[in-house]
């Protein structure tokens, strides 16, 4: 009994440990500014004075204003995806599911770039509208204004919803829903009694990522929204430690943001427990085909709702693509098709100044996979300390797990600096630090796939499979994991996506040899080269695309 | 299949192995140097002028981007009790009074410098050296607008309604440039000029990535840039189409310098490499890599650089008085921009 009380203990400590270290200390080390004052001791004055500041109060006002409406879009695209995901089968679907997740990995200033080009005053959906009915000015100025942001931000963030969502959705006992079904409940009634209440974990769990999320956006929300009217508190995070050079007040202003966070992600995940119940589960949920459905009446809004979003998240991403494909030459500075920017990022083919960036795909899939290697094993255990056993502030200390997303990357990358400076760990310019980095972003998504289909797993099947002579390691491989299957695939997903994306954090500890896409994409972009970086940003497009694939696939098989 | 799955795992294992062999960060003593990142990207000046250095000096040079270059001030003094770097890249003459007030700079005058024009020396008591100058200035797309303004005063006609694009000067280096344009031009009136501006504003952008990449999609037809941009397409595609604006109150100067740090482990390193920046060595791989003016008046210009207009007048504000003022104008600005 000992023996095994220390072999658990040892397995939750490894976790803790590594998120101190690297995560929570840095932390501390660099908000500890936030909370002093000009002589250097304790003092919540500047946080006081800020709070009282109707400047301050306006902005962080707005930011949450923005992020539980963005969430709540989101999860309203993301629900009919959920369902489609997990309850039908269609050719192509996985296909789709792969497709959908991409938008996730694209560094922002494409995300950008992508909706300008496609919804923008002069961008190809006004264009057209404006050929076809002959028109003067652009119909549709949907842009520079917050249904902007919010469209934006559900284009980025709603496949959050369709996955964790669509993976609680597959644990589901079907079993409720025939017998409430042989009852005489249809319909609407039939979801909202039986379908919500057993979905309602993956919604919340989405929703607190989503939130965070949107809550931390910045470059959206500045561009699309059209002016500083719109302005988050990352915004002024940025200004204080960027412009003004005032790293306390930047922390003071991260310290009221992650507070704020907190709270929020608190709520999510007490609602989120609350709003769990174990199930006598179905691993083989029945699917029921697609072409079934589209004959009835659902038909329509099916075809409707995929309709949708294929726009919203293809055209964009299209617009990217299509960038990349073109030349600027002549004295009008006409456009004609190419595929010279391609040959120039993978061969480094043409001019003196080419460079070709094959390595960063290398470097950016090395790193992908290595985040999916270490935040798995991390994030699962998270998960089980959280849902098997109970202590006291067990919710707090979620929500704290779920930081490393609440707070901005500047302040973490400032935070390692001030860190490890005179510490024997060597962080910058080394790839295991780049990994770690990825890690600990990537962690609180892990965390929140999987307990949301833990949650689901009744404790009596653990007890029935020990009951029959299972030890704990063959109750952990044969019953829990393939239970947790859906979940994990999830968070691997995620988590290569986030590695893949990941920008802020990765600059800051590379060096040369290290780059990944985005940076390769900005560098690009900062040498005036949209054409090229777009050609990276749809790299990156298929990269992800065929690894979303393989892990979807992978996580078939394997278990 | 859990063999498959093992096998994948092994063999990214191996993957990452062959990545290890990569050159690992060097053991040996080097000058080491914090720029910014567009500074250290394979387009830009580093990659060029620093196998030169090694080759001219014998000095072995690591270089590490950090961001931009309010990061390299802020990693500097965040390191300023156990300096790791021994030059600082980027600090600009809106940075100087802050960099100066943290200590962190050891003054330096090189025996090269007389080789620079007077004005263009922004910090009389040489902590900072300059190395590159530019003007910002409003780029248009002749394409699409044929009577482009001519002044400050120009872009608030009413004509120019939705075709402004401008950065956040909270978040933007170009952004903050053109708002202390306006304060050089205005005085304490820059706030009315604003309220004239604003109606013609399509959308103020994060930073100057964005700001010109939705300007050159065909947004609007006038964004905030340098007067050098048009010569990168010159160079690049052979087009004049866009073109670059000189006011006639003039334009904002931004020169950018290199400074050595305080308590550095390579002082007389340090010397060379700032005796270095001012060489035409150095200089001549600036305009094609940084997009700015060289220093150095006897460097040659590319041809595409004919392009890059200069203006008459050149702007700029103290920088004790940025310092000072600048979250007070910042504040007053965003409540303005805000309504």
């Amino acid at each position: 009994m000992r023996q095994k009380g220390i072999r658990s203990a040892l397995i939750y400590l490894i976790p803790l440990v590594f998120f101190t270290l690297f995560f929570f200390y840095p932390l501390t080390a660099i908000l500890a500014g936030g909370i002093t004052n000009a002589e250097g001791r304790f003092s919540l004055s500047r946080i006081f004075q800020m709070l009282s500041d109707p400047y301050y109060t306006k902005i962080i006002a707005f930011t949450l204003k923005q992020a539980l409406l963005s969430t709540l879009l989101s999860l309203l695209l993301g629900l009919p995806g959920a369902y489609l995901l997990a309850r039908t089968d269609f050719r192509g679907k996985n296909i789709l599911k792969s497709f959908t997740t991409i938008p996730f990995v694209l560094p922002s200033i494409l995300v950008v770039l992508g909706f300008v080009r496609f919804f923008g005053n002069n961008g190809v959906l006004n264009r057209a509208l404006m050929g076809l009915f002959s028109l003067e000015e652009p119909p549709l100025k949907i842009l520079y204004s917050l249904k902007a942001i919010l469209l934006a931000h559900a284009f980025y963030n709603f496949p959050i919803c369709i996955r964790i969502v669509g993976s609680v959705w597959r644990r589901i006992n079907p079993h409720t829903e025939e017998a409430a079904r042989s009852l005489g409940a249809r319909g609407i009634r039939l979801f909202m009694r039986i379908g919500l209440p057993q979905i309602l974990p993956g919604i919340l769990a989405s929703a607190a990522l989503i939130f965070v999320f949107c809550f931390m956006s910045f470059a959206i929300i500045m561009v699309l929204g059209g002016g500083p009217r719109f302005t988050t508190l990352e915004v002024e995070v940025y200004r204080q430690a960027k412009i003004s050079l005032d790293l306390n007040s930047a922390s003071s202003l991260a310290i009221i943001g992650a507070v704020i966070s907190l709270l929020m992600l608190y709520l999510y995940i007490k609602f989120q427990q609350k709003a769990s119940f174990a199930e006598t589960f179905h691993t083989g949920l029945e699917k029921v085909k697609l072409s079934r459905i589209m004959s009835r009446y659902l038909g329509i809004p099916v075809i409707l709702y995929l309709i949708f979003v294929i726009l919203v998240i293809a055209a964009p991403m299209l617009s990217v693509i299509h960038y990349s494909f073109i030349q600027r030459s002549g004295w009008a500075g006409d456009t004609s098709f190419t595929f010279k920017w391609y040959g120039q990022v993978l061969l480094g083919a043409g001019g003196k100044n080419a460079f070709p960036y094959l390595r960063a795909i290398l470097n950016s899939l090395f790193f992908g996979a290595m985040t999916v290697l270490f935040s798995l094993p991390l994030g699962t255990s998270f998960a089980f300390l959280t849902v098997r056993k109970n202590f006291i502030g067990k919710h707090g200390f979620e929500s704290l797990l779920m930081l490393p997303l609440g707070v901005s990357a500047i302040i973490l990358g400032l935070g390692y600096l001030k860190a490890f400076r005179s510490f024997p760990l060597p962080i910058h310019g080394h790839w295991y630090a780049i990994v770690l980095a990825h890690t600990i972003i990537a962690t609180p998504f892990v965390i929140r796939s999987v307990t949301a289909v833990m949650r689901k797993i009744s404790p009596t099947l653990k007890e029935a499979a020990l009951c029959l002579g299972a030890n704990p390691w063959q109750l952990f491989w044969r019953i829990e994991l393939p239970m947790l299957r859906p979940g994990i695939i999830t968070a691997a997903a995620f988590a290569f996506a986030l590695s893949l994306g990941e920008v802020t954090a990765t600059l800051m500890l590379t060096r040369p040899d290290l780059i990944t896409i985005p940076i390769a994409i900005y560098r690009l972009i900062g040498a005036y080269n949209f054409q090229a970086a777009c050609a990276m940003g749809s790299l990156l497009m298929l990269t992800s695309f065929a690894a979303f694939f393989i892990i979807d696939r992978l996580g078939q098989e394997v278990f | 299949m859990k063999k498959l799955f093992l096998s994948i795992l092994l063999l990214s294992m191996l993957c990452s192995t062959t990545l290890l062999a990569s050159p690992r960060a060097e053991k040996e003593e080097s000058l080491v140097i914090y720029a910014y990142d567009s500074f250290v990207s394979e387009w830009g000046p580093a990659p060029r002028i620093i196998p030169k250095f090694e080759e001219s000096y014998g000095i072995k040079v690591t270089i590490h981007s950090v961001g931009d270059a309010g990061q390299v001030l802020n990693r500097a003094i965040l390191e300023a009790e156990e300096p790791q770097a021994d030059i600082l890249v980027g600090i600009d003459n809106n940075l100087l009074a802050k960099a100066i007030d943290a200590g962190i700079l050891l003054p330096y005058r090189s025996p090269k410098l007389p080789l620079i024009p007077e004005k263009l020396i922004f910090d009389p008591s040489n902590h900072v050296t300059p190395f590159d100058y530019g003007y910002f200035a409003f780029v248009y797309d002749s394409r699409e607008l044929e009577q482009p303004p001519l002044s400050l005063e120009d872009l608030t006609d009413p004509r120019f309604k939705g075709k402004i694009i401008i950065e956040d000067p909270r978040t933007s280096s170009p952004g903050l440039g053109f708002l202390l344009w306006t304060i050089a031009v205005y005085g304490e009136d820059y706030l009315d000029y604003w309220e004239k501006l604003t109606p013609n504003l399509l959308t103020i952008t994060e930073g100057w990535d964005t700001a010109y990449g939705i300007f050159t999609s065909g947004e609007a037809p006038l964004v905030l840039s340098y007067t050098t941009s048009p010569a990168y397409h010159v160079e690049a595609e052979q087009t004049q189409r866009y073109k670059a604006l000189i006011f006639t109150e003039g334009n904002y100067l931004q020169i950018e310098g290199m400074a050595i740090v305080k308590g550095c482990r390579h002082v007389s390193w340090a010397r060379r490499f700032i005796d270095f920046i001012l060489t035409e060595e150095f200089q001549e791989e600036i305009p094609l890599t940084n997009w700015m003016y060289p220093v150095n008046p006897n460097t040659t210009l590319p041809d595409s650089f004919d392009y890059a207009p200069k203006p008459d007048i050149s702007l700029s504000l103290g920088s004790e008085k940025i310092q000072n003022e600048l979250e007070r104008w910042l504040k007053d600005w965003v409540k303005l921009v805000s309504r």
